[in-house]
């Protein structure tokens, strides 16, 4: 024991080096950078650890940042700016004017909310007033909205074929039924007075084509008659492929089945011209 | 050596100083560096490192307990967690230098044998008249285990069981290694008598 005590003194007398000053000093300085680098947030901190407590000052960034994404995704969701917003592919037409004629055309408004790719508004009200004052501006524009028939190569709805054969056999209807019946197109919403004003015209004009329509056939389906004018006249004019695709276009709407037999007798008539 | 009431005053002032410090108190910490600055950085310079490299792992100790201050709890004693930190640095900084033999669970860490040869060698080129250099010496030319509880014993005045929380291992086995390096060096020295 005496020894070890011996020893322990030897150990204690050799052993007195002492770290530098100038470590002592970046030791004791780093120390107090520390203390001053943030006392309040380590004293809130520690607080909060010892008494459980959420600190909102720790949280307030990330929860700003994490409310903000939130709001913009919901915003994009919501708006989806990626969807291509289609517009109505046919526009809406305007309300048909009242034609002076012998028979006053009601249009219904709803017939007239599902446009077809045909006339545009105004070019629905201008061919309807150019149709009242001359028979070549009437011809033009039906062919124009015949023209744009073609071109979007519409078919008339099951419905409105079912409808039309039941006029048929109940006689005459109401302009406004009539109107229910058809796919209600602009062009041809605004063509019924039209057409009878052109099959009053085709007969002004002594065509071997045309026959002699009752008022009353007329009325119940202008849309055939209106097509079998347009083809004849195309016939007439030598335009024989306008004639072929609007023959082609009618026979889609038009079975011939669903013909009258004046009507398919003119159309055969068609057909063998076109032939 | 201290009595056992003025160590036990000590350490329990240092938990106090250190938990002082974490509060803001930068008087707490001058303190408590002046107290423990002394042993820890003889502790280093017994581990036969360069005094430049004793004084980088110094500071790299006190870093660390300076960054760790709001995480230092009373349950721990802090020259326990001081010295652990000081172990586990000077391990490290013996892997990288490849000074390591092995490391074994009941053995501990072995040194390998031409580090210790280095430090044999120089011991035995003292003579009586430098006694106490040579006892530094042979202290450095220990084994690596019983250098540390050497040290931890008679550097920082650790307790059998302090030195066994430090060095991961059971009291006996403290005990036994403050012993046998005890043992060593008296031979040393009674030899070069």
């Amino acid at each position: 024991m005496s020894n070890q005590d011996d020893l322990e003194t030897d150990y204690k007398n050799a052993s007195n080096e002492l770290p530098s000053g100038e470590v002592d000093q970046f030791i004791l300085k780093a120390a107090a950078d520390a203390i001053k680098e943030s006392p309040e947030e380590k004293e809130h901190t520690k607080t909060n650890i010892i008494q459980g407590r959420f600190s909102l000052r720790r949280w307030q960034t990330p929860l700003s940042l994490a409310a903000t994404a939130v709001i913009t995704v919901s915003i994009v969701t919501s708006l989806k700016p990626w969807q291509v917003s289609t517009p109505m592919s046919v526009p809406v037409p305007s309300q048909p004017v009242e034609m002076k004629s012998d028979r006053i055309i009601s249009q219904d408004k709803t017939s007239a909310a599902k446009p077809a790719a045909q006339l545009s508004e105004p070019e629905n009200t201008s061919l309807t007033d150019s149709m009242k004052r001359t028979k070549a501006r009437t011809k033009t524009e039906l062919s124009d909205a015949a023209e744009e028939q073609l071109a979007t190569a519409d078919s008339v709805s099951d419905k409105g074929k079912q409808l039309r054969k039941k006029q048929e056999q109940m006689g005459i209807e109401t302009e406004m039924t009539r109107q229910k019946a058809i796919i209600p197109e602009p062009s041809r919403s605004e063509n019924i007075p039209e057409s009878i004003v052109v099959e009053q015209n085709l007969q002004k004009d002594n065509s071997p084509s045309l026959q002699a329509v009752p008022v009353a056939a007329k009325k119940l389906m202008p849309d055939i008659e209106q097509w079998l004018s347009l083809i004849e006249q195309d016939i007439k004019d030598s335009q024989v492929e306008n004639a072929r695709k609007k023959r082609d276009v009618f026979l889609r709407q038009h079975p011939v089945e669903s013909l009258s037999e004046q009507e398919r007798l003119r159309f055969q008539k068609i057909q063998q011209a076109l032939e | 050596m201290e009595s056992p009431l003025t160590v036990q005053k000590e350490q329990h002032t240092s938990e106090q100083l250190m938990l002082a410090y974490a509060s803001g108190n930068m008087g707490a910490f001058t303190d408590l560096y002046n107290l423990h600055k002394a042993p820890l950085f003889r502790f280093l310079l017994r581990q036969g490192i360069s005094r430049a490299r004793a004084d980088e792992i110094f500071q790299d100790i006190w870093l660390k307990v300076i960054k760790a201050r709001n995480q230092y709890k009373n349950t721990a004693r802090f020259q326990t967690w001081l010295y652990t930190i000081a172990r586990n640095l000077i391990i490290d900084e013996f892997r990288k230098e490849g000074k390591i033999e092995a490391v074994d669970f009941e053995e501990g860490i072995t040194e390998k044998s031409s580090f210790l040869s280095s430090q044999n060698s120089t011991e035995n080129s003292i003579d009586q008249d430098n006694k106490q250099k040579y006892l530094l010496n042979s202290v450095k030319a220990l084994p690596f285990e019983q250098r540390q509880a050497f040290l931890l014993r008679y550097e920082a005045g650790m307790s059998n069981m302090d030195i066994a929380s430090i060095t991961g291992t059971n009291v006996e086995t403290a005990k036994s290694r403050v012993r046998y390096a005890i043992r060593q060096l008296k031979l040393k020295l009674g030899g070069s008598q």
